[in-house]
C-alpha cells in the first residue's frame, strides 16, 4: 500500500462529505471516524513497513526530486502519521452544532497532517502545514460560541501572519539555492550559513512556530484553549502543536544543522519556557494553567531542537511524547473541575482516582524521577552541559527555576484538590472520562519502557540524518539528469 | 522603457496600498485593495507571468472585493449606514 | 503612541528584509530547478503552458493542497456563517440596469470561464482562474437580485464529484504507473492539441468545477446570512440537519 494513501483517502473523504450528508444526515455523524480508522489502519501498515524494510523515498506522480516532490515514509514521519491518526479518533469533538462540518474538517486536517509528517520539500510542507492551520481555525471555532469566534479569530491573524513569515522565509531558501528539496538543501549548507540563510531560519521558526506554540506568536493559545471544547483543547495542545515542531525538526536536522541561526530559537524556547511557566503560576483557572503549561513544554521542546545532536534530537522526541499523552489526558480529567481554581478545594476527595492520575500526570510534566518527563529534561540538560561552551549555567539556571515555578503551580492544585472543603456535589462528568483512561494507560506504558522507547527514538534520529538516502539518489548527481526517474515509460 | 512602466506599476501599488491604511471609510479601503491588485496583475503581465496575473486579477481584484464587501454589508449597523446617507 | 510603536516595527522589519534580500543574487538566481523543468517539460508532460506541467504534473500534491485549503475555509467559513438561527437577509433588489447587465453577462462568463479552463494545459490560465471566473458567473446575478433562489444542492454535488474526480485519476493512477498522481497514463498526445497532455486536462476540468462550485456557492452563504441587525428568527427542527 502506497503511503500516499494517507493523504488521498481522508481529503477524498472530505470532498465526498458536503454532498453525501445531503442524501442522508446520519452520515455526518459515523463518516469521519469510520474514514480516519480506516486510515489508521493503513498507516500502521504503513509503519510496520518501515520497520521492516526501512525508510522509503517516495517520488510523487514518478517526478524525481528536485524537480518533483519527495515523500519520506520514515520512522519519524510514520510514527507522527499513526498517533495523529489515533489522536484524532480518540477526541473526536462531541459539543458542536455542525457535526457534518467538522467532520469534514477533522479529515482534512488528518490527511494534511499525515503529509506534514512524510514531505521532504519545503514548499509542499508549507502547504500542508498551511492546511493543517486553516483546518484548525475552524476547529477554533466549532462549538459555535461567541468567545470561541473570538479566540479563533485571533488565532487566524496570528496563524496567517505566521504562514506569512514562513512562506517569506522558504522564498528566500529558494531564491538563494534555488530548489526546495531538503534532501538537496542538506548538501547547500554552506550556501545557508550567510544572512539570508539565517534570516530564512528565523523567519521559518517563527512562521511554523506560531503553531508549535513557541515564543513570540502564541498569545493565541490560553484563549484558544479556555473556551474550545476539552477535546478540541486536548487535540490541539496534544498532537497538532507537534506538527509545527515535527516540520521544524525537519529541518533543522537535515538542512540547518549548526546554523547561527538556531541561536535564535533557543532563545525563543527558553523565553517561552520562562513566560509560559510564569503565566501559568499566575493563571486563575485550570483550562488557562494547562494552556500556559502548554506553551513553556513547548518551549523547553524548542531548547532541546536548538542544542540539536542525537542527544538534543531525543530529548524533543521524549518531550514531545510525553506532553502528547499527558496533556490531553490532564484537559480530559479537568473537564471535571471547570472555573476558578478557587472552587478546586476538596473537590478531589470526590474523585480520587482522577485527582490522583492528575496529580501523577502533573509529576511527570514537572519531570519527576522516574517518569518520562524526568528523562526528557535530564536529557536535555546533557545536551546543555555538552553542546553549549558559554552561558549554560544561566540557561540552565532559567530552566530549572521554570520548573520549580511549574511545580509550585501544580502543587497549590495539588494541595487545593485534595485540601479541605465542602464536599463537591456529582455532576454528570465522571472523575476519568475513558478516553483519559486510555492515554493514562499509554503513558503507564511508556513510563515502564522508558528505555525502549528511548531506543527506538534513537533509530527516529538516526533515520533522519538524509545521509543513506543521499546515497541511494547520488545515481542522479545532477539535477538536470534526475528530472524522470522514469524517462523511458514517458 | 520597462524599468519605467514597472517603477509606475508599483509606485500605483505604493499608493493604493498607502490609501487602504488611510482611509476611513471601510468600502474604499477595500476598493484601494482591490486597486492594488489589478496594478499587481497588471505587472506580472508586464513580467511575462500571464497565468499568475489571471488568477490575481480574478481572485485578488474580483472575488476578495467581493468577499470584503458583503462581509462589511453584513457587518456594518442599519443605523451608521442611514447616517452616512443622510 | 501605538501607532508610532507599529511604525517602528515596520521600520525595523523593512531593514531586516532589506538585509536578507540584499545578500540575494538579484537577477540572476541559481533556478536549477527551474530552467530543468522548462526543458524537460514538454518531452515529460506534452502541456505547451508550462506552468500547467508544474501546476499538475511535477507538482500536483501542491495544488491538490491548494484545492484543499480553498475548501477546508469555505467549509469553516460556512459552519461560522450558518449559525443555529436563521434570520431574513434583507438586501434589497439592485436596479434595472444592473440586473439586465448582471442576466446578460451569465452565458459570457460561463463561455470564458470554461475555455480559460479548458485551455489551460495550452494557453495561460487553468482551474483556478476559470473557477473563478466561473464562480462569477453564477454570483454576479445573485449579488443583483439577492432573493433569488440559489441552487446550494446541485453546487453541493458538482463540487464533490469535481474533487473526488481529481482524488480518483490520482488513485487510479497508482494501478497504471505505480505511482499516486502520475498524470501521464493517457500518453502525451499531439503537442499543442485540445485533447493532449494526458490527463492534466481532466484533472483542470475537475479542478476548474470545484472552485468555481465552492467560491459561488461560498459567496451566496454570506450573501444570504443575516445581517448584524436583521432580525433573527428561530430555525425549524427539520431543518438543522441538512
Amino acid at each position: 500500500m502506497n503511503p500516499e494513501i494517507l493523504i488521498a483517502l481522508p481529503l477524498l473523504a472530505a470532498f465526498l462529505l458536503p454532498a453525501a450528508r445531503r442524501i442522508d444526515a446520519s452520515v455526518g455523524i459515523w463518516w469521519g471516524p469510520l474514514v480516519v480508522l480506516a486510515n489508521l489502519v493503513i498507516a500502521a501498515m504503513a509503519w510496520w513497513k518501515v520497520q521492516l524494510i526501512g525508510p522509503q523515498s517516495i517520488a510523487l506522480g514518478g517526478f524525481a526530486a528536485p524537480l518533483g516532490i519527495e515523500l519520506r515514509a520514515d520512522h519519524l514521519g510514520l510514527s507522527a502519521a499513526v498517533l495523529l491518526n489515533l489522536a484524532v479518533l480518540l477526541l473526536w469533538p462531541r459539543e458542536t452544532p455542525d457535526k457534518a462540518r467538522v467532520s469534514t474538517i477533522l479529515l482534512v486536517l488528518t490527511g494534511a497532517g499525515c503529509g506534514l509528517a512524510m514531505s521532504a520539500d519545503l514548499f509542499n510542507l508549507y502547504v500542508f502545514f498551511e492546511l493543517v492551520a486553516v483546518a484548525t481555525y475552524g476547529l477554533a471555532a466549532a462549538n459555535g460560541k461567541g468567545e470561541a469566534l473570538i479566540a479563533s479569530l485571533r488565532y487566524l491573524i496570528l496563524g496567517a501572519l505566521g504562514s506569512a513569515l514562513a512562506l517569506l522565509g522558504i522564498a528566500l531558501v529558494y531564491a538563494k539555492t534555488g530548489t526546495l528539496n531538503l534532501t538537496e538543501l542538506g548538501g547547500m549548507s554552506e550556501a545557508l550559513s550567510g544572512p539570508a540563510g539565517i534570516g530564512a531560519l528565523v523567519l521559518m521558526v517563527v512562521g511554523f512556530g506560531v503553531k508549535a506554540e513557541l515564543f513570540p506568536l502564541n498569545n493565541w493559545v490560553p484563549e484558544v484553549y479556555a473556551h474550545t471544547e476539552s477535546r478540541v483543547s486536548a487535540l490541539m495542545a496534544g498532537i497538532i502543536s507537534k506538527l509545527g515542531i515535527l516540520v521544524l525538526l525537519r529541518l533543522i536536522a537535515e538542512v540547518f544543522g549548526g546554523s547561527p541561526g538556531l541561536e535564535f530559537l533557543l532563545w525563543v524556547g527558553v523565553l517561552g519556557v520562562v513566560t509560559g511557566e510564569l503565566a501559568a503560576y499566575g493563571a486563575k483557572d485550570m483550562r488557562r494553567v494547562l494552556a500556559y503549561s502548554s506553551i513553556g513544554q513547548m518551549g523547553l521542546v524548542a531548547v532541546a531542537l536548538a542544542l540539536g545532536g542525537e542527544t538534543g534530537f531525543i530529548a524533543a522526541l521524549i518531550l514531545m511524547l510525553n506532553h502528547l499523552l499527558v496533556k490531553p489526558a490532564l484537559f480530559l480529567i479537568a473537564d471535571a473541575w471547570p472555573g476558578s481554581l478557587k472552587a478546586l478545594a476538596g473537590k478531589g476527595r470526590a474523585r480520587p482516582l482522577g485527582a490522583v492520575l492528575f496529580v501523577l500526570l502533573a509529576l511527570s510534566l514537572i519531570g519527576v524521577p522516574p517518569l518520562p518527563g524526568f528523562w526528557g529534561k535530564y536529557l536535555l540538560l546533557d545536551a546543555i552541559f555538552t553542546n553549549v561552551t558559554e552561558g549554560a549555567g544561566l540557561l540552565v539556571g532559567l530552566i530549572l527555576a521554570a520548573t520549580v515555578v511549574e511545580a509550585a503551580y501544580f502543587f497549590r492544585i495539588a494541595a487545593r484538590l485534595f485540601g479541605s472543603g465542602e464536599a463537591a456535589e456529582e455532576s454528570k462528568i465522571p472523575g476519568l472520562p475513558a478516553v483519559a483512561a486510555l492515554f493514562v494507560i499509554a503513558f503507564l506504558a511508556l513510563s515502564v519502557q522508558t528505555g525502549r522507547v528511548g531506543d527506538y527514538l534513537k533509530e527516529v534520529v538516526h533515520g533522519l540524518q538524509p545521509q543513506e538516502l543521499r546515497m541511494a539518489q547520488s545515481d542522479f548527481p545532477d539535477p538536470a539528469a534526475s528530472v524522470n526517474g522514469k524517462g523511458e515509460r514517458l | 522603457m520597462m524599468v519605467w512602466v514597472v517603477a509606475i506599476l508599483v509606485s500605483l501599488m505604493l499608493i493604493g496600498a498607502f490609501l487602504v491604511v488611510a482611509i476611513p471609510d471601510l468600502l474604499g479601503a477595500v476598493a484601494a485593495s482591490t486597486a492594488v491588485s489589478l496594478a499587481l496583475s497588471v505587472l506580472f503581465v508586464v513580467l511575462r507571468a500571464p497565468d499568475v496575473a489571471m488568477a490575481e486579477a480574478a481572485v485578488g481584484a474580483g472575488l476578495a472585493g467581493v468577499l470584503f464587501a458583503l462581509a462589511l454589508r453584513k457587518t456594518e449597523s442599519r443605523r451608521t449606514r442611514d447616517e452616512e446617507a443622510s | 503612541m501605538r501607532q508610532f510603536a507599529s511604525l517602528l516595527f515596520l521600520f525595523g522589519f523593512a531593514f531586516f528584509l532589506s538585509v536578507l534580500v540584499g545578500g540575494l543574487p538579484f537577477g540572476a538566481a541559481p533556478m536549477q530547478v527551474g530552467q530543468a523543468i522548462v526543458e524537460q517539460n514538454i518531452e515529460a508532460t506534452g502541456a505547451a503552458n508550462a506552468v500547467t506541467g508544474v501546476l499538475l504534473a511535477f507538482r500536483g500534491m501542491d495544488t491538490l493542497g491548494e484545492l484543499t485549503i480553498l475548501f477546508v475555509a469555505a467549509t469553516a467559513a460556512g459552519m461560522v456563517v450558518e449559525r443555529r438561527k436563521h434570520g431574513v437577509s434583507r438586501d434589497s433588489v439592485a436596479g434595472f440596469i444592473l440586473l439586465a447587465g448582471a442576466e446578460l453577462m451569465f452565458p459570457f462568463l460561463l463561455i470564458l470561464g470554461a475555455y480559460v479552463i479548458l485551455h489551460g494545459h495550452l494557453t495561460p490560465g487553468g482551474g483556478f482562474q476559470g473557477g473563478a471566473i466561473l464562480a462569477a458567473a453564477f454570483f454576479v446575478p445573485f449579488l443583483a437580485n439577492p432573493g433569488r433562489a440559489f441552487q446550494g444542492h446541485a453546487m453541493a454535488f458538482v463540487e464533490a464529484f469535481a474533487g473526488a474526480t481529481f482524488i480518483l485519476l490520482g488513485i487510479f493512477s497508482i494501478f497504471r504507473e505505480g505511482d499516486f498522481m502520475a498524470p501521464m497514463f493517457l500518453g502525451t498526445g499531439e503537442f499543442g492539441q485540445l485533447v493532449s497532455a494526458g490527463s492534466l486536462p481532466l484533472l483542470y476540468l475537475a479542478l476548474g468545477l470545484k472552485v468555481g462550485a465552492e467560491l459561488g456557492s461560498l459567496v451566496a452563504e454570506i450573501a444570504a446570512a443575516p445581517g448584524s441587525d436583521d432580525p433573527l428568527i428561530e430555525e425549524p427542527q427539520a431543518a438543522k440537519d441538512l
